[in-house]
This record gives C-alpha cells, structure tokens and sequence, in this order.
C-alpha cells in the first residue's frame, strides 16, 4: 500500500451547518445563540444543531431542549427547513468545486478534495481561497473548517482538530503534514478518532490499549483481531498515514421513518402516513435503478413494538408494495388493540436488484406486473413534469409537520422530489 | 457573482442534471446539460445568462427561476467510521 509523503486530502466540515444557514438567511438570528430543532411546538425533542453562539455556551448537538434551556435561557430555537439545507448544500458545493474538485460528498455538510500537486506544499492558502470564495459568493455566516492530511481519515481528524483549536469554535484551518505524524495524534483521546466509540474503548481498554500511542503501537493484525473485522486493520493502516478511504458501499434497502403528531397516531392515520412513506421509498428506489423484494413494517407503541416483514417478487412499482403493505395492516390490526396508538412509524424496502437484472416470474402474472409497471412509470412521469405529486395510487395525506420522506440524515442529501 | 457565472453548459458534463426551481411558484423541474445544449440560444451562455433566460414550465406563472447543481452522484458513506 502506498504512503503518501506529502499532503494528498483535504477535508471540509462546515461550523454548526443548519444553524450557520438559519442564521444566513434570516438576519434577526445573527449574533444569537441558536438551536435548530426537529419540530416547532414542542419541548420534548432534542437540538439537532446550534450556533457557534450556542456552542459557546455549552449547547450540544442531540441535547434535550429543556436542558438546553437551563444552560442558555435566551436560546432561539428554530424548526428544521430540510429543503433550504439540501439547497445551501448544492451551492456550496458549487462554489467549492469552483476553486478544485470534489472527490466525495461524505454529508450534507463534509466534503473531501484530492489536493493539487501545485498546491500540496502549501494547501493553507488553497483552504483560504475555498472560504473567501463562500464567503464572498454565499455569506460570511456560513463558516468551514478545513483539514489536510495524506489520506481521507487523517484530513478529517485534522479537520475536527482544528475546528476546535485554541478554545475557540470553527472556520478552523489545519495541515498534519506527514513529516509531523503522529505527533498530533498523540495529542488526542481515543475517543476523537472516527470509528472508536465507547464501546470500542472499552474494547481497547481490556486489551491494555488506553492511549492513541498504546493503538499506534499495535499492530495490523491485532487491531483487525480487536474489531473482529477488516475495518480494524483499515483503521491502523489510515492512521499511520497510508493511501486509504472507505471502500464504495452497496446501496441494501429504501426506507422511510416518521414520528407521528400525538393527534394522528391512531391506526388509521399510521396507515394512511405509511402508504406516503413507502410510495415515497419506492419513487428513490426507481431513480436509483433497484428493484425489491422485501418489504418490512415497523410500528413503535407507547408500550411496546410492532414489526413484520413480506416477500415480493423483485418489483418496482406502486401498487405491488401498496398491495404488500395492506397486508401487513391487515396482520397488524389483528395483533394490536384497536385503539392502539402508533408513536412512530416506518416502511423498508428491501432485498434490492439491479432494474435491469430482472428474472421473469412464471407464477405470477406477469403481463399483469408489467401493466402496473407502465402505469407506475407513467405517473413518476407527470409528476416528474409537473413538479410535485400530482398523481398517487390511492389517497396522499402527507402527515402534519411536512418534509416527509424529506429527512437529512448523516449520509442521506434528499432530492427536490423527495420534498413532493 | 458566483458560480453560475464562471460555467458554460457546454461545461458541464452532458449527463449532469440541473435543478430549476420557480422563485414565484416553487415549481421544480430538472433538465440534463445534454437537453439544454440541444437548444442552440443556450449554446455559448454562462449559466447565470441561462438562468435570466428561463422562465417556469408552468404557463400561467411564468416566473422567474433559481439553477442548481445536482450533486447526488458523489455522495459516499462513512464504513466502520473510515471516511
């Protein structure tokens, strides 16, 4: 495996990214200490991100609000707009891809660059040039840190180390050339590399492993013995600086989650909610080119939890996954109490097969399959054409609160069609 | 001044998606580099000119629009925390 010896990567993580943007757009909020929140209306849910201003006054990420509130009274906490960040998020892009090309999308809010040769000797001044760009065509509210390294995992480490460099938060700007290593990992506490959590440590700790020395000291082996898989060994090659990144991953399933309002959580409503999801699955999974054969329904209940799963016969349109997913209803009301009320809810489709690689089914009817595929391809068409769902099989009730089948989750940018 | 105004479609790779989105109406549809340099007027536009030069599909609004990229191809996953 090569080991670059010079700086090769570069990563960029932007400061706080939903509140920066709230904050960007909405003037009223600069300066402010600012929560964004999943849900306008209520007290019991989390921050999913804050301002640098909240930062500073200890808010953290996934804090529950109330204690939020305790640290930082005069908090503003703002609902989450999935559909402005997914929109910064393309810009941004855009504007960095400007200055050099993006290797990796890694969020909505990481990127990583492969470095030029003209600019390795001094990519300082290449990070410099990627935020006076954001600043000058974006907003200056809207601040990245930028790490570099010889590889992916090292720019990121370097990256967060800089964020948070010198007791202040963000618009960080740091390079672990290869010559200095490990010299900054030394620094660090097991717990700030990506892919040690707390179970990991503890892990570690049994085997006399508590510092970043006692891991860097081991060897590729061990640490692949430790983990119990590959990753281990990957882990020890990327920290001592070797030309490695996570390989590209196989896409296993489409799905969609939502905690219901507690006035629409009876079963009728859950299921009305569930059809929006799983059409809404089934419309990413035909962009993608996939098709499934299975499909799981899952339900949480104050008291308990409800799941069940079906086969289907490797399709892609509407009305055979609404099919299934009636008769999981059907088994879920006979296994639940009628006035049972669903928390939270979600639909997967799973078990997923090129488009093109489909195997004919003798035993079903076939010409029947392909009619319904017609239909469905004819409806993604218009509302494709019309922007938005003009055209659904059977009711479209999207539940209260919006952005369903819209969520931004850690690896997952939704599309403008996510948002019909 | 952005990045609209440093590319040409003939830039852009002729598979890329872009997003118009309606500033009045919110309408948004997509159209492939390819598609908008079949039309000959697009041809020798940066895209901030493209996007004067768009109006919404919709024929009673008429608005004007907003270009975006679509980034979707590049997105890649963390693996056991490996970036």
């Amino acid at each position: 495996m090569r080991k670059p010896e010079e700086i090769e990567r570069l990563y960029l993580d932007f400061d706080g990214f939903f509140a920066s943007v709230e904050q960007q757009v909405r003037p009223a909020l600069r300066g402010k200490p600012v929560g964004v929140v999943p849900f306008a209306g209520t007290d019991h849910t989390c921050i999913i991100a804050c301002s640098r201003e909240a930062k500073q006054r200890g808010i953290k990420n996934v804090m529950p609000i109330e204690e939020a509130r305790q640290l930082c009274p005069d908090l503003v906490l703002v609902p989450q707009s999935p559909d402005l960040y997914r929109r910064a998020h393309n810009a941004l892009v855009s504007e960095i891809t400007a200055v050099l090309p993006v290797d990796a999308i890694k969020s909505i809010d990481e990127v990583t660059c492969r470095v030029a040769p003209g600019d390795r000797a001094n990519p300082l001044s290449l990070g410099r040039r990627i935020k006076e760009r954001i600043s000058d065509h974006i907003g200056s509210y809207i601040t990245c840190s930028i790490g570099y390294g010889a590889n992916r995992q090292l720019a990121k480490m370097a990256c967060k180390a800089g964020k948070t460099n010198a007791g202040r938060y963000g618009d960080g700007n740091l390079a672990w050339h290869p010559h200095v290593m490990p010299a900054p990992l030394l620094e660090l506490e097991l717990e700030d590399i990506p892919g040690i959590g707390a179970r990991m440590k503890h892990r570690l700790a049994r085997c006399g492993i508590v510092s970043v020395s006692a891991l860097l000291a081991t060897q590729p082996k061990q640490l692949r013995k430790l983990w119990g898989n590959v990753t281990g060994e990957r882990l020890w090659y990327a920290l001592h600086g070797y030309d490695l990144q996570a390989p590209p991953s196989q896409r296993g399933m489409y799905g969609h989650g939502r905690v219901l309002p507690p006035d629409h959580r009876s079963i009728e409503q859950a299921r009305l909610a569930s059809r929006l999801l799983l059409i809404k699955a089934a419309r990413r999974m035909r962009r993608d080119g996939y098709r499934a054969s299975a499909l799981w329904l899952w339900l949480s209940l104050r008291e308990r939890g409800w799941s069940a799963g079906a086969r289907l016969a490797e399709i892609l349109d509407d009305h055979a996954a609404l099919a299934a997913l009636e008769g999981l209803w059907r088994a879920a009301c006979e296994d639940l109490p009628p006035r049972a009320r669903v928390v939270r809810l979600g639909v997967t489709l799973g078990d997923l097969t090129s488009a093109n690689a489909r195997q004919l089914d003798f035993f079903t009817n076939d010409r029947a399959r392909q009619r319904w595929e017609a239909i469905t391809g004819s409806i993604d068409g218009l509302n494709r054409k019309h922007g938005r769902t003009l055209v659904s099989l059977g009711p479209w009730v999207p539940p209260p609160g919006g952005y369903a089948g819209g969520k931004i989750s850690y690896t997952r940018i939704p599309s403008a069609e996510d948002f019909w | 001044m952005n990045w609209k105004t440093d590319l040409k479609i003939s830039d852009l790779s002729p598979a890329e998606r872009l997003e118009i989105t309606c500033h009045r109406c919110g309408k948004v549809r997509f159209e492939t580099a390819q598609h908008m340099l079949g039309q000959e007027d697009f041809l020798h536009l940066y895209l901030d000119e493209v996007e004067r030069a768009l109006r919404c599909a919709d024929r009673f609004c008429r608005g004007k629009v907003r270009l975006a990229q679509v980034h979707d191809g590049k997105a890649e996953g963390f693996v056991g925390g490996i970036a």
